[in-house]
């Protein structure tokens, strides 16, 4: 009989290839760029609140990753960070890497930083779509 | 003496108790319906959380009692609707040890005893590492 932690690896392996652990996966993708992004802008959570008109316990929940987002949300979110929401799925994002990686190597002036970003995710595993800021 | 054990490693390794890990495996596994296979969310947050290191600024995770001296060091993170796993860090590592299910605002004296207790044992570092088939 297999024993509790290989049981749980099991499990956390079929959740990351279930739907439900796609949806997961992108709400932490979510949580993550506002943060990085409060960061870089050096705000504070309550400030994207007001921007959002959004109460600082809705915000709450979304960084907690605790909230089934709209796409309304998701858009508005983005607009008041000042980036632009694209959705790339796993493939085609590691083919744009290579294709980046190429242009580089053929002394392109590619852009490689946004995939860089991409790359680093924590949660590059979701096989689904992916929020990423064009 | 708790004995805990790796589960995820991470930003933050994860290390859980049998008592806790047998939990969320028991109460949190279902079987997702498009796929047809067993799934646990709680799981996946943790692992998930634990990939980044469980940050502190993160709302999921809260110093429980501030300036309660019994309660000193003691975290709890809240996985899944009613879940909080009580646990504290060391080092580079997330230690969870006890487990309760959150029912209303306020903490219950059974709960603020998980945390005291969880507390202690970080205090008195009553807690060891071991191999996962010695847990």
């Amino acid at each position: 009989m297999k024993n509790l932690f290989d049981h749980a690896e099991d499990l956390v392996e079929s959740t990351n290839n279930s739907p439900i652990g796609y949806e997961y996966g992108l709400r932490f993708d979510i949580a993550d760029f506002i943060y990085d992004k409060l960061n870089e802008l050096g705000k504070r959570k309550k400030w994207l609140a007001e921007k959002l008109h959004m109460k600082p316990s809705q915000l709450s929940r979304i960084l907690c990753t605790n909230e089934n987002l709209t796409l309304q949300t998701v858009s508005r979110i983005f607009w008041a960070l000042g980036e632009k929401p694209r959705i790339l799925y796993e493939d085609s994002l590691e083919n744009q890497i290579i294709s980046s990686n190429s242009l580089a190597l053929e002394g392109s002036c590619a852009d490689l930083n946004s995939f860089e970003v991409k790359s680093d995710s924590a949660s590059t595993s979701n096989k689904i779509t992916q929020m990423v800021t064009s | 003496m708790v004995k805990v054990a790796l589960l995820f490693q991470g930003e933050k390794d994860f290390y859980i108790s049998k008592k806790v890990l047998k939990a969320i495996i028991t109460d949190y596994t279902s079987i997702d319906r498009d796929t047809g296979k067993e799934v646990n969310i709680v799981l996946k947050e943790v692992r998930d959380l634990s990939l980044r290191g469980f940050p502190k600024n993160n709302p999921r995770i809260r110093s429980e009692g501030k300036g309660k001296a019994k309660t000193k060091g003691a975290y709890r993170v809240w996985v899944n609707g009613n879940l909080r796993i009580a646990g504290f860090y060391e080092d580079k590592k997330f230690i969870g040890i006890d487990y309760y299910i959150k029912k209303s605002q306020h903490n219950t004296k059974k709960q603020v005893k998980a945390l005291e207790k969880v507390a202690k044992i970080k205090r008195n570092k009553d807690w060891i590492i071991v191999d996962r088939d010695k847990l």
